[in-house]
């Protein structure tokens, strides 16, 4: 079921959309979480995790284009109203869930290198307040906040690698593949999760004008991606010795340190600042696709599902803790079983489901 | 002779089977004059108009010889000089006419049959300067409060008879006349549609101003930024009109609307055109920083001295710690001080007469300003800091704007206080927001976003002329090209000069 044209986006744009679901906290801290077993060679998957995303893509414009619309469509074409929606319902609460956990990352980072005593809620409120404004200016505002948060500050981050390059090792890459197979899996593992959020496509894809036309933009979206992180994990092996990035949570956060200018020190607390606008762009694309199925689901206004994820949120921010480490796990297993595994399987269903209906007919 | 001795002369006449009810409503009035032209009743013409309204000079020159003939009121009608004369029984047009300074002549005084002759009497300044919005080169022509006058300098400067022209009454008191102008065949219909139903909507006594009607069609009347540009210029609308953009005309305004628009259009001056492209895109660069300067800048202060010291290096801050050692005020205090002081200057400056303004910036802008610094209560940096802003504010090239401008630091700067520069990104973020769910016309406001080919022609730069060849499609114009040739210039026959 295609959305009204008037609340629909160019194809182009699916670039933008693709590039800011995913970036988001996670390029700050990758390196070290991808480094743990591969070490030095664990650049090589971030790309090996950037082809299975694409592959990724692919099956998600076969499985939305055969029934031309969402995931929850898919869902009731396949399994019937009640089974379909219950199933929908793990994937709404897996993008809040994910929304969750940027959140919490992202107050945590301004909490350890900013405002160590402002209370989580108010930044989270903050946050999400910003966010409920733009979601309910509807999907095309969301866009515009895609597209705004890559012009804006992200081609001004991306500048800064230049800055530790002028101290880098790069003879750290070197011997290229001297792990064994079983830590290269590890570091794709690790990978797929930090590139991760290409699935919000599965509800924003009736938003497109002409799907079939995106679909190269959405490639390339992933390719730029890939290209952003792999750049990144190289910088940051050359700059930070084995040991050092085991200890460093941050490592593209400490590597800005290096910048500095004749009027400008310390600036980080100038990137973690523009990083909000990143942040909440990315937040908002998932509180939107969350509270968009919720509603259709609940057949209930988006204005009160969208306010009580809202709600939940900043509560599930106030009570963080250890808690923070099992929302983690917990996304990082939805994300690998429902769209590496269940996604793919659905699309084998849905095909011999439409073949036998042919044959029937 | 007047009215009521008329009555009385004449006492209960025969034919007073249909007193007019035109002339009980508008005889109330002491300045309405209702008269026989005649002492004999030889030419027994009554005439009835407003002495305020009417210019006295045509109606003793050119109206009343000719009321002393016998003569039918359609015979009047061709013989005398006047170019508006009407023949009509409808009283809501007698009394309208009247209103506007005609003079209604009946044979009788009971008559129905009514010869309205406009002989209306309109002072206006003539057109002169566009003062508020000035340039150093290009045309200076501004437009007056005369809705004729104004159609009448941009069918000047488009002498096409696909320039059209919409009029409508608006304001039950004030009957203000309103004129829609549009390209047809270029501006979308359904732009001039929804334009000219809002303005039929519209209900209300009394207007003014194109303001008025400016914010009472505009898509989100409780955002700070004005979704339509008002201007004085002549040049600026002929050039709006022909990229599709519909302009309103007000009747005792000097300024006319244009819609729809985009955020970016403020920081286009018509002066921009004169210049060679390379100058004019930098000094559209120059404005668009000014803006940020002007919005960031003490915020950033508050932020910064507030709580993060640590970003500024060593030696600067030596600098800046130093300018403040003797101020007692925290920061915030301190940048909200000064900057109310410089808005109230400001203020003053506007509202008191040319002259006395002028002084006035002196005594408030120099030596308040290096007073304050030398009691202590503020450091010079913060002194050239908001200094440098309210400067920048001022460079947009539509008032209206540069007002918003002048207003949002404030907010930024209660934020910049909270949150520090996360509070100042916020406040970006918060803005960005707004302006991308901003429309004007059901277009979208922000410019940058999406992004159109024409946007890279003449909006966030200026290409020359031979390179802009489109009409900008965020109006979805139906015109689409600008120039028909294929733009090439006659050149050198060869590559290099020989």
């Amino acid at each position: 079921m295609q959305a009204n044209i008037r609340h629909q986006v160019s194809p182009y744009l699916v670039f933008f959309i693709i590039y800011n679901s995913q970036v988001g906290v996670g390029i700050l801290s990758f390196q070290r979480t991808i480094a743990e077993k591969a070490g030095y060679d664990a650049w090589i998957g971030v790309l090996a995790a950037g082809c299975l995303v694409q592959a990724f893509i692919w099956v998600m414009y076969k499985l939305l284009g055969k029934i031309n619309g969402d995931i929850i469509d898919v869902h009731t074409a396949i399994f019937g109203n009640v089974l379909g929606k219950s199933l929908s319902l793990i994937i709404m609460i897996y993008y809040w869930l994910a929304s969750v956990s940027v959140l919490i990352g992202f107050i945590e980072i301004v909490q350890v290198w900013m405002f160590p005593t402002m209370p989580s809620w108010i930044l989270s409120t903050i946050i999400l307040l910003s966010v409920y404004y733009c979601v309910s200016g509807g999907f095309r505002a969301i866009v515009g906040m895609s597209f705004l948060s890559f012009i804006f500050p992200q081609i001004l981050l991306i500048g800064l690698f230049i800055f530790p390059l002028k101290i880098a090792h790069f003879s750290n890459l070197l011997p290229i593949m001297n792990h064994s197979f079983m830590d290269m899996v590890d570091s794709i593992k690790s990978s797929v999760y930090s590139i991760a959020g290409t699935e919000a496509l599965l509800m924003y894809y009736p938003f497109i004008r002409d799907p079939k036309a995106s679909k190269k933009f959405a490639h390339l979206g992933v390719l730029f991606t890939t290209i952003l992180y792999t750049i990144s994990a190289i910088v940051s092996f050359t700059f930070f010795s084995e040991k050092q990035l085991k200890t460093t949570i941050w490592p593209e956060l400490s590597l800005t340190k290096t910048v500095t200018l004749s009027f400008l020190e310390r600036f980080e607390y100038l990137y973690i600042s523009m990083y909000l606008i990143i942040i909440s762009s990315l937040i908002t694309l998932f509180l939107w696709c969350s509270s968009r199925g919720l509603k259709i689901i609940f057949n209930k206004k988006q204005k009160y599902t969208l306010l009580l994820l809202c709600l939940l949120s900043v509560i599930l921010c106030h009570l963080n803790g250890s808690f923070k480490d099992m929302l983690n796990n917990i996304i990082i297993q939805m994300n690998l079983w429902v769209f590496y595994c269940y996604i793919p399987v659905l699309l084998l269903v849905l095909t011999f489901v439409k073949r036998g209906k042919q044959n029937d007919e | 002779m007047n009215l009521k001795n008329s009555d009385k002369d004449k006492g209960e006449g025969s034919n007073k089977i249909n007193n007019p009810n035109w002339l009980e409503r508008l005889s109330k009035s002491n300045d309405f004059i209702h008269e026989h032209t005649s002492l004999k009743d030889e030419a027994p013409f009554w005439i009835s108009y407003y002495r305020t309204l009417i210019s006295s000079d045509i109606l003793h020159k050119d109206v009343l010889p000719y009321l002393h003939e016998h003569l039918s009121l359609e015979e009047l009608k061709s013989s005398i000089p006047v170019q508006e004369i009407i023949f009509t029984k409808d009283e809501d047009k007698i009394i309208q006419n009247i209103l506007n300074g005609s003079l209604a002549i009946q044979k009788y005084q009971y008559d129905e049959d009514c010869l309205l002759i406009n002989i209306a009497n309109s002072k206006f300044r003539d057109v002169g300067m566009a003062t508020m919005e000035s340039s150093a080169l290009g045309p200076q022509l501004g437009f007056i409060e005369e809705l004729d006058t104004n159609i009448n300098l941009v069918r000047k400067r488009l002498p096409v008879p696909e320039l059209y022209v919409k009029e409508m009454k608006v304001g039950e008191l004030s009957k203000t006349k309103v004129a829609v102008l549009y390209m047809n065949g270029i501006a979308d219909p359904e732009n001039v549609n929804t334009v000219i139903q809002r303005i039929t909507d519209i209900q209300y006594d009394q207007i003014q101003d194109s303001s008025y009607i400016a914010s009472m069609i505009e898509d989100n009347s409780n955002s700070l930024f004005p979704q339509s540009i008002s201007t004085e210029r002549v040049d600026r609308v002929a050039a709006g009109l022909t990229e599709g953009k519909i302009i309103i005309v007000v009747d005792g305004s000097p300024n006319l609307v244009i819609l729809p628009v985009t955020l970016m259009e403020s920081f286009i001056a018509m002066e921009d055109y004169s210049y060679s492209w390379i100058l004019s895109n930098f000094f559209r660069l120059l404005r668009l920083a000014a803006m940020f300067i002007s919005t960031m800048l003490s915020p950033m202060y508050v932020a910064i001295m507030t709580y993060h010291y640590e970003l500024i290096p060593a030696r600067l801050l030596e600098t800046l710690v130093g300018s403040r050692a003797a101020v007692p005020f925290a920061p915030f205090l301190e940048t909200l001080f000064l900057e109310l002081m410089i808005e109230m200057v400001k203020e003053a400056g506007i509202r008191l007469p040319l002259k006395i303004g002028q002084s006035l910036g002196v005594v408030g802008g120099i030596v308040i300003g290096q007073a304050v610094v030398e009691a202590g209560l503020t450091s010079n940096v913060l002194l050239i800091l908001v200094g440098l802003g309210s400067l920048a504010s001022y460079t947009s090239p539509v008032y209206k704007f540069s007002n918003t401008i002048r207003f949002i630091k404030f907010p930024v700067i209660f934020l910049a206080q909270w949150f520090g520069l996360l509070g100042v990104f916020l406040a970006f973020l918060l803005t960005e927001i707004h302006l991308l769910r901003l429309t004007s016309l059901g277009r979208p406001y922000l410019s940058q976003y999406p992004i159109r080919n024409t946007s890279f022609q003449d909006l966030w730069v200026r290409l020359p002329f031979s390179m802009q060849k489109e009409n900008p499609t965020t109006l979805r114009p139906q015109k689409k090209w600008k120039s028909t040739g294929k733009g090439k210039k006659m050149g050198p026959a060869n590559d290099f000069y020989e």
